[in-house]
C-alpha cells in the first residue's frame, strides 16, 4: 500500500507540472469551441481524481495482492529458488519459468538501468555499433552475474553483432545512427 | 471472385511464402517462450517492415499475430507455464495431459483446434467486416467520438483486475497524446523547450519502450540460471484421431465463436475467451479429470479472437487489445488509414490481407506440427543471449520508424516509465492503447464541438452515439462487477 501512496502523489505532481505548463498554451481563437487547453485540463483533472482516490485507498485497504496471476509459478518468489515438481512420465525436467516470478537481484537492477542509459546516449555520441559491441558484452556479463568467464562472452557478442549487421545493414541497408562525435 | 483469385496469386508467390515463414516462425517463438509475447515479437519486427510493400509487411506482422497465439499451446503443455496469457486456460488440462505422457496428443489437438478456429475467424471477418465498414461510413465527428470513448472504456478489460489502476495508467498515456502540435488549432503544446516534441511522442518508440524495455531489465537483473531448466524428453505431435475429433467438433466450432465474438468487443481478448472456453469444455466432460476437450475448448476460443480483433481494428480504426494497436500503428506507417475508406480505397489489399491469412494459418499448422522438436529446443536457449538481442533489436526499432535518434530517448524513457509502472502494480497495455486513442479521442470531440458551435448536445443527439454510450456503460459496470468479485475472492483467499 505504501508504494501505491507513493505513486498517487508521483501521479498528483505530474498533473501539477502539467497544469503549470498549460498558462504559457495560447486560447481558442474560435468564439464558443474549446481550445487547446481544453482537452489536457479535462485529462489532468480525471488523472487527478483518481490518484485522490488511490491515495485514499492506501490508506484504507488491508494488505492484499493487487492483480492474479495469469501463470503457474514455478519458483518461490521470495526465496528464488525452484520449488519441487513432479517428474514427468516422459521425463520431462521443466523449461524455464515466467520471469516475472522472480525477484530481481538490486546490484544487477541498478546495472541494468546504466547499460540501457549509457547505451542510448552512446549510440547518440558515437554510433550505433561502437556503442552496441560493449553494450551486447556487458549486458551478457551483468545477466550472467559473474557464473560465466568474461573471455566466454566475446564470441557470443561478436556473433549478435555481425547478425544485427548483417540483417539490418547488408541486407536491409537501414541507414543506422552514425554518432555527434564523427 | 478475379479479387480473390489476383490475391491467392500474388500471396501465393515465393517472396510472400517467405515472409509468412519467417512471421510464423518467430510468433510461434515468441509464443512459446514465457515472459516473450507476440506484441513484443510484431514489434521487433516492425523495423524490417519499413523497407517492405504494404501487404508483405502487414502479412509479416499477421504472422507473428497468428503463430504467436497459437506457440503459447506449446509451453502451457509441456512445461505448465503459460507462453501467452491468452494460453493460461490451455495449462489446466494441458499440463496434467503432458504428465500422465499424452503431451503430443495435447500438443497435437492444441493445434488442430487453434488452426481450425483461426481459420473460422478468418472466414467471419471476411463477411462481418465489410458490413461493418459500410455502416461506418455514416460516423460524422460525434459518432467517431462516442466510438473512440467506447474504445477507451475497454482500458478496464486490460487492467489486470484493477480497474482504478488501469484507468490511472490509460490516462497517464493520454496526458502524453497532448504533447507536440495541437490537432485543430495547429499550436504548440508541452515542448517543454525541446524541439523535438514539436511531433509528438513517437507512438511506435513509444510502444517498443513500454513493452519491451521492462522485459529487458527484468531478465538482466535476475539469476539467469533460474530461468532455463531443459527439458531431456523427446515430444512429437500426435493428432487426434477422427473419432476424437468427432467428439470435440462441437465444442470446437461452438468455442470458435466464443473467441470471435469475444475478440470483435475491444479490450476482452484472448485470456477471457479462452477461460469460457474451459468452461464450455469441462461442461461437456462433466467431470474434473484432465481431457483433450479442456485443451480443444481454450485453444479454439483464443484463436478465434485473432479474426474477430481484426474487425473493429480494420473497420473502425479501433485496436482492442496491445498486438492490434500495434498492427494499427504499422498500418499508419504504410500510408494505410484503417477504418471505412480502406475497404474502398484499397480493396486489392484487404483481399490480399484476408488471402494472406488462410495461408499463414496452413503454415503454422505444418510448422508446428512437424517442428516441435526445434521449438522445443528453443525453450532451452538462453534467455540471456535473446534479450540483450532484443534490446539491440529495440533501438533499431525505434530509430528507423523516422530516422531519429531522439526516438530511442522516447523508446527509453517509456521503457523506464514501464517498468516503474508495473513494479507499483499498474498495467502498461491501457497506456499503450490510450496513445493509440487519445488524438482521435481529442480531434473529434473538438470538432464536433466546432461543428455544433459549442453545443454539447451533438454528442447526445445520433442513435450511433447512444449506442457507443450504452456499450461503454455495459462494458464499464461489468467490469467493475469483475474488479470487485475479485478483490473478494482475494480476501477470501
Amino acid at each position: 500500500m505504501k508504494k501505491e501512496r507513493y505513486f498517487s502523489v508521483l501521479v498528483l505532481g505530474l498533473c501539477a507540472f502539467w497544469f503549470l505548463n498549460s498558462r504559457s498554451i495560447p486560447p481558442a481563437t474560435m468564439p464558443g469551441a474549446p481550445g487547446p487547453k481544453f482537452f489536457p485540463y479535462l485529462v489532468m483533472g480525471c488523472l487527478a481524481v483518481f490518484a485522490l482516490i488511490q491515495l485514499a485507498l492506501s490508506f484504507r485497504s488491508p494488505k492484499i495482492p493487487t492483480s492474479t496471476p495469469v501463470s503457474i509459478p514455478t519458483l518461490s518468489p521470495l526465496e528464488g529458488k525452484v520449488e519441487e515438481r513432479d517428474e514427468t512420465e516422459e521425463g520431462q525436467e521443466g523449461g524455464c519459468v515466467d520471469p516475472d516470478d522472480l525477484v530481481p537481484d538490486r546490484r544487477s537492477l541498478i546495472a541494468a538501468f546504466l547499460l540501457i542509459l549509457l547505451y542510448v546516449v552512446g549510440i547518440d555520441l558515437v554510433g550505433f555499433y561502437p556503442a552496441t559491441i560493449p553494450a551486447v558484452f556487458f549486458g551478457l556479463l551483468i545477466a550472467m552475474k559473474g557464473k560465466t568467464p568474461w573471455h566466454k562472452l566475446v564470441l557470443p557478442t561478436a556473433l549478435i553483432t555481425v547478425a544485427v549487421y548483417g540483417v539490418f545493414t547488408f541486407a536491409l541497408k537501414v541507414n543506422l545512427p552514425a554518432g555527434k562525435l564523427w | 471472385m478475379n479479387m480473390v483469385l489476383g490475391a491467392f496469386a500474388q500471396v501465393l508467390s515465393v517472396k510472400m511464402l517467405l515472409i509468412m515463414i519467417l512471421g510464423s516462425f518467430v510468433g510461434i517463438v515468441f509464443g512459446a517462450i514465457p515472459g516473450l509475447t507476440y506484441s513484443m515479437g510484431i514489434i521487433l519486427l516492425l523495423p524490417l517492415t519499413f523497407h517492405l510493400p504494404p501487404l508483405m509487411a502487414v502479412t509479416l506482422l499477421l504472422g507473428v499475430y497468428i503463430g504467436g497465439m497459437t506457440g503459447g499451446s506449446v509451453s502451457s503443455i509441456l512445461l505448465g507455464i503459460p507462453g501467452t496469457p491468452s494460453a493460461a486456460a490451455t495449462c489446466l488440462d494441458g499440463f496434467p495431459l503432458s504428465k500422465r505422457g499424452m503431451a503430443g496428443k495435447a500438443l497435437g489437438t492444441a493445434l488442430i483446434s487453434s488452426i481450425f478456429a483461426g481459420l473460422l475467424s478468418v472466414a467471419t471477418l471476411m463477411v462481418v467486416a465489410p458490413i461493418v465498414a459500410k455502416f461506418a461510413l455514416k460516423f460524422g465527428p460525434a459518432e467517431i467520438f462516442s466510438l473512440v470513448f467506447f474504445g477507451f472504456s475497454t482500458i478496464c478489460g486490460i487492467s489486470m483486475g484493477n480497474v482504478l489502476k488501469g484507468l490511472i495508467s490509460g490516462f497517464i498515456g493520454l496526458l502524453f497524446t497532448t504533447i507536440g502540435i495541437d490537432p485543430v488549432m495547429g499550436m504548440s503544446r508541452y515542448t517543454f523547450g525541446i524541439g523535438q516534441l514539436i511531433s509528438g511522442v513517437d507512438l511506435l518508440a513509444f510502444m517498443i519502450g513500454m513493452f519491451a524495455i521492462p522485459q529487458v531489465i527484468k531478465i538482466l537483473s535476475v539469476d539467469e540460471s533460474l530461468l532455463t531448466r531443459k527439458i531431456s524428453a523427446k515430444v512429437s505431435t500426435q493428432y487426434p484421431s477422427l473419432q476424437e475429433l468427432k467428439r470435440m467438433f462441437g465444442l470446437m466450432v461452438k468455442c470458435a465463436f466464443i473467441g470471435i465474438g469475444i475478440g470483435a468487443i475491444p479490450g476482452t481478448g484472448g485470456p477471457i475467451a479462452a477461460f469460457l472456453g474451459y468452461d464450455q469444455a469441462k461442461r461437456k466432460t462433466k467431470n474434473n479429470e484432465p481431457a483433450l476437450e479442456g485443451v480443444a475448448g481454450p485453444e479454439s476460443a483464443n484463436n478465434g479472437v485473432t479474426g474477430g480483433a481484426l474487425i473493429p481494428m480494420l473497420t473502425l480504426g479501433i485496436p482492442g487489445d496491445p498486438a492490434t494497436a500495434i498492427l494499427l500503428g504499422a498500418l499508419l506507417i504504410h500510408g494505410l488509414k484503417p477504418g471505412p475508406m480502406l475497404f474502398t480505397q484499397h480493396a486489392d489489399f484487404i483481399y490480399g490481407m484476408y488471402a494472406a491469412l488462410i495461408v499463414i494459418h496452413l503454415i503454422v499448422l505444418l510448422m508446428q506440427g512437424f517442428g516441435i522438436q526445434l521449438f522445443v529446443k528453443v525453450l532451452n536457449f538462453r534467455k540471456s543471449y535473446l534479450y540483450t538481442t532484443i534490446l539491440v533489436l529495440c533501438t533499431i526499432g525505434a530509430f528507423a520508424v523516422n530516422n531519429n535518434e531522439f526516438d530511442i530517448y522516447v523508446m527509453v524513457f517509456a521503457g523506464f516509465l514501464g517498468y516503474f509502472l508495473l513494479k507499483f502494480g499498474f498495467p502498461v497495455a491501457p497506456t499503450v492503447l490510450a496513445l493509440v486513442l487519445g488524438p482521435p479521442m481529442e480531434e473529434n470531440f473538438r470538432r464536433a464541438l466546432i461543428l455544433s458551435q459549442g453545443n454539447f448536445w451533438i454528442f447526445l443527439q445520433s442513435p450511433i452515439s447512444w449506442f457507443f454510450y450504452l456499450a461503454t456503460i455495459f462494458v464499464l459496470v461489468g467490469q467493475v462487477r469483475r474488479s470487485l468479485l475479485a478483490a473478494k475472492v482475494r480476501k477470501g483467499s
